[in-house]
């Protein structure tokens, strides 16, 4: 090869690379306007929303692990109280103890039947634990009545769960006490019940003490169908235990060579432990909500003192309506949301706890508030999912410089464009805000957001257009 | 024994072959002619179609009528080919461009095929050469920050283009008088298409979803031009006049639009819709004056386009159109004559070239101009050669929230002469 082709053959390559391998897909970014392309972005802030508030007729408050008991006084709710039903079943072994060998292993531990002849009866106790969460004034006194069951405690035919508007009325009382809360400082309450209840018990379990186990659990299911535990008209506050800490200690000793104290126990099982539930009620005729009877039916914010209530306890939840559904639609034909927030101010003073919770969730319900998805008859609500399909979360914004400026963002883009692409837009459905994943829980929250039509701290739904263009035909 | 050969050389071969694949390649792998962001407006720039010669001399061409190669700037100019060979050409283009905007550099790099041509001496007196040229080009990658109506809030939008025009012609060219004078037409055929994308980033802004916004659109028509040529010499020095004129002519054009998101296939979606009063090609006209003594060689044209008479119907872009003019030129010079070596015969070029621009982008002007060199290199023992030209563009301006570019363009193109319609003689 020349030396002319060789020139040409590295020119060629210079020029093969520059336009054909080298490519570079830096991008400039311009700071003003320059296409101008028809397309832009706008925010709406005044797309109306409407609170209200509705009621589930019954909330599951069964198997929640907390027994609720006492009376407090709520803002806007008025007088709220909560008892609770408790299934106890005899503990398997009976615990005997040489009273001189308080903290050693016994040997001497036997069925919890065998009642020994030389055995004599001394005190029946109940107990209970805080769990530390309570509502109101702990520093009053407060009494708790335990009343016996006459009909056992069970599962309704074709019920999973018992409901917050049960009761049962047939009781009789073995005992009641009077204390001083403290849930904090004195966690453990013990307290000894009338002695007839115990002489009663003791009378069962020498009955019961040659047969066999499954005829004695039977026989003692309808000895004590389980408890009623209810405040007396002294309380000012509702206090919370544990379910799986409720007690009944039958007491005895038996005078031998030495003395032996001997415990047996009635005892919230794995077994017994479903059949606990609260049952909640309200009394305040001056309350606009005490006129919710039915699900279907709602107050709105505007005769709800611009307020809206979220107390999954007694079933009341927020439901968010859109009532211009229709012109959100009808904006979206030239153009695509791409995000919509609902913000909603909680009241300040409108929550219980010292602290605003963190997050919650969002459902979707029609008219009567019912759900799309119900599962077996329960209210199990369909929760809103963002476009990745995770739940729709509200999510807590605090401003440092002004403590009533705390509100909660959440993101239902994906539920109104969803709605929007479906055609069938329907302004009788609406959003229900639960603290769980689960709307029916009724765990003791309580809130109370400000509507639309407050002046200031208002809660609304803010809307991002994305506007797109089209050519001339 | 006096021999001439029709044949081939193995070297000649070589070359197109390579040329072959590098166009095999490039239809495989086919780029942008420009990085322009300017070129997102109308049908984009429009490039030079021009042989690689006249980029070297400030993009003049009208009243060029070269025998080594074809001349398309201007149909009548093809009447002075030698009567018994056939012509070949190809050219490449690459361009480095750096873009300045307020604060932000960026620097691209991208290249094409320019063009394809071949042609002939039909008779004496007739001329004629088919080829394919770009006629406009879209290529742009640049991101925006917008402000969100309503609020303080600002986004990024992602403005991404690529397609064009191109076309294809036939050229004829019918001399009279001697030689003295050509006329010409060409008839051609303009088709293409060019995606515009706008893809708004709301990820980062608000944490939502991001759009894509894109449009296709294809246009295609006829396209005619016509020129001719006039000439005479006076002693050794030759003076060539020329003049081209192209009417205006709208596109039939249609467009797809898809809108959609992360999460959907499409949002929006029209499919091939007509539009009207969308794209047009100006009705133009130029002239050109050449004076060539020996081996130097003065060109220069000016070309008028009457933009203004178009209205632009996109009426949201921030783009009027008005009259442009062009005006370039440059000078040739070589050393050697035929039959000296051939470091001798490389033929050197130098011009510079200007234009206003036809846009006004919000009311400012987006002007051009550029200085260009050019040099020509002999292959072989058929007079094939090798052509580079090198271009400095400077483009619009960095105030006003316009874009400068300042750009390297280099093209290269092989002219490729057989002597098919040669005839041995025996003596």
């Amino acid at each position: 090869m020349n030396i002319r082709l060789r020139a040409i053959t590295v020119a060629l390559s210079i020029a093969i690379s520059i336009a054909f391998i080298s490519c570079s897909n830096d991008s400039i970014l311009v700071d003003t306007i320059f296409a101008n392309s028809g397309t832009y972005t706008e925010y709406v802030d005044q797309t109306p929303i409407e609170l209200a508030t509705f009621r589930l007729d019954s909330v599951q408050t069964s198997g929640r692990g907390t027994v609720w008991i006492g009376h407090h006084k709520k803002k806007v709710i008025g007088d709220v109280y909560s008892q609770s039903y408790v299934r106890l079943e005899v503990e398997g072994k009976a615990t005997a103890v040489p009273h001189n060998q308080t903290y050693e292993p016994t040997p001497y531990l036997f069925d919890s039947y065998d009642w020994a002849q030389k055995e004599k009866y001394d005190s029946v106790t109940i107990v209970l634990y805080h769990t530390g969460a309570y509502q109101g004034d702990t520093t009053k006194a407060m009494t708790i009545n335990v009343k016996r069951l006459a009909q056992p405690l069970k599962f309704a035919e074709n019920e999973k769960t018992f409901y917050n508007v049960r009761t049962f009325r047939d009781s009789t009382s073995i005992g009641s006490f009077r204390f001083v809360p403290r849930p904090h400082s004195r966690p453990r309450l013990r307290y000894r019940l009338d002695d007839s209840f115990g002489r009663e018990l003791v009378s069962f379990i020498k009955a019961n003490k040659a047969n066999k186990t499954d005829v004695r659990d039977q026989n003692f299911e309808h000895f004590l169908g389980g408890i009623k535990l209810e405040s007396g008209d002294d309380a000012k506050s509702l206090l919370a235990f544990a379910n799986d800490s409720v007690r009944i200690m039958l007491h005895s000793h038996i005078t031998d060579v030495d003395k032996i104290k001997i415990t047996r126990k009635l005892v919230v099982s794995d077994f017994t432990k479903q059949f606990q539930f609260n049952s909640i009620w309200t009394e305040n005729e001056d309350s606009p909500y005490d006129c919710i009877n039915h699900r279907s039916e709602q107050v709105n914010e505007k005769d709800g003192g611009q307020h809206s209530v979220m107390f999954e306890g007694l079933g009341y939840y927020t439901r968010i309506n859109f009532p211009t559904i229709r012109t959100i639609a009808d904006h979206s034909y030239f153009s695509h949301i791409v995000r919509a927030n609902l913000v909603l101010y909680p009241e300040r003073n409108g929550y219980d706890k010292h602290n605003f919770p963190q997050y919650f969730y969002v459902a979707s319900v029609n008219k009567g508030n019912v759900s799309p998805t119900i599962d077996q008859g329960h209210a199990v609500l369909k929760t809103v999912t963002t476009s990745h399909g995770t739940p729709s979360i509200a999510k807590l914004h605090n401003n440092l410089t002004d403590p009533n400026d705390v509100y909660y963002t959440i993101d239902i883009t994906n539920y109104l464009n969803t709605v929007i692409a479906s055609g069938n837009i329907d302004v009788n459905e609406g959003l229900v805000l639960s603290w769980s994943g689960v709307i029916n829980s009724a765990d003791y929250n309580f809130m109370i957001f400000n509507g639309r039509t407050k002046n200031k701290y208002y809660s609304y739904l803010e809307l991002y257009y994305y506007n797109y263009d089209r050519e001339n035909k | 024994m006096n021999y001439t050969t029709t044949t081939m050389t193995g070297k000649t071969n070589k070359i197109l072959s390579l040329l072959f694949i590098i166009l095999i390649g490039n239809v495989a792998f086919a780029q942008n002619s420009t990085v322009s962001p300017y070129s997102m407006y109308g049908i984009g720039l429009l490039t030079h179609r021009e042989h690689a010669t006249s980029a070297g001399l400030g993009h003049a061409s009208i009243a060029l009528a070269p025998k080594d190669y074809i001349n398309i700037g201007n149909p009548a100019a093809i009447n002075n080919l030698d009567s018994t060979t056939f012509y070949f050409n190809i050219q490449l283009s690459g361009l480095r461009t750096r873009l300045k905007a307020d604060y932000e550099r960026a620097s691209l790099v991208s290249g094409n095929i320019d063009g394809i041509t071949m042609g002939c001496r039909v008779t004496k007196w007739w001329g004629l050469a088919i080829g394919y040229a770009p006629y406009s080009s879209v290529g742009y990658n640049y991101r925006e920050k917008r402000y969100i109506y309503g609020s303080n809030s600002q986004y990024i939008i992602k403005q991404t283009g690529s397609g064009g025009m191109q076309h294809a012609f036939l050229n004829n060219a019918i001399s009279f008088f001697n030689k003295h004078l050509s006329l010409g037409a060409s008839v051609g055929a303009m088709w293409g298409s060019f995606n515009r994308k706008e893809t708004a980033l709301f990820s980062d802004a608000l944490d939502g979803e991001n759009i894509y916004n894109l449009k296709k659109y294809t246009c295609n028509n006829l396209y005619l031009e016509y020129g001719l040529q006039f000439h005479f010499n006076i002693g050794e020095n030759n003076f060539r006049f020329g003049g081209v004129y192209n009417n205006k002519r709208k596109l039939l054009s249609s467009y797809d639009h898809i809108v959609s998101n992360d999460f959907s296939a499409q949002l929006f979606f029209d499919d091939e819709t007509p539009f009207e009063e969308e794209f047009h090609v100006p009705t133009s006209y130029g002239a050109g004056f050449t004076y060539t003594r020996k081996k130097f060689l003065f060109t220069v044209d000016y070309k008028y386009n009457e933009w203004g008479k178009i209205k632009n119907s996109k009426f949201n872009e921030p783009v009027t159109f008005r009259d442009n003019w062009k005006c370039g030129g440059g000078i040739q010079f070589s050393a050697g004559k035929d039959g000296d070596p051939f470091y001798k015969r490389i033929q050197y070029r130098i011009g510079y070239y200007m234009s206003p621009s036809y846009m006004l982008v919000h009311r400012h002007e987006i002007n051009e101009q550029a200085v260009t060199l050019g040099m020509t290199v002999p292959m072989g023992r058929f007079s094939n050669s090798f052509i580079i030209a090198y271009e400095y563009l400077k483009r619009g301006q960095e105030n006003f929230g316009l874009i400068e570019e300042k750009s390297h363009n280099i093209k290269v193109a092989f002219n490729i002469r057989e002597g098919w319609f040669k005839k041995h003689k025996f003596d």
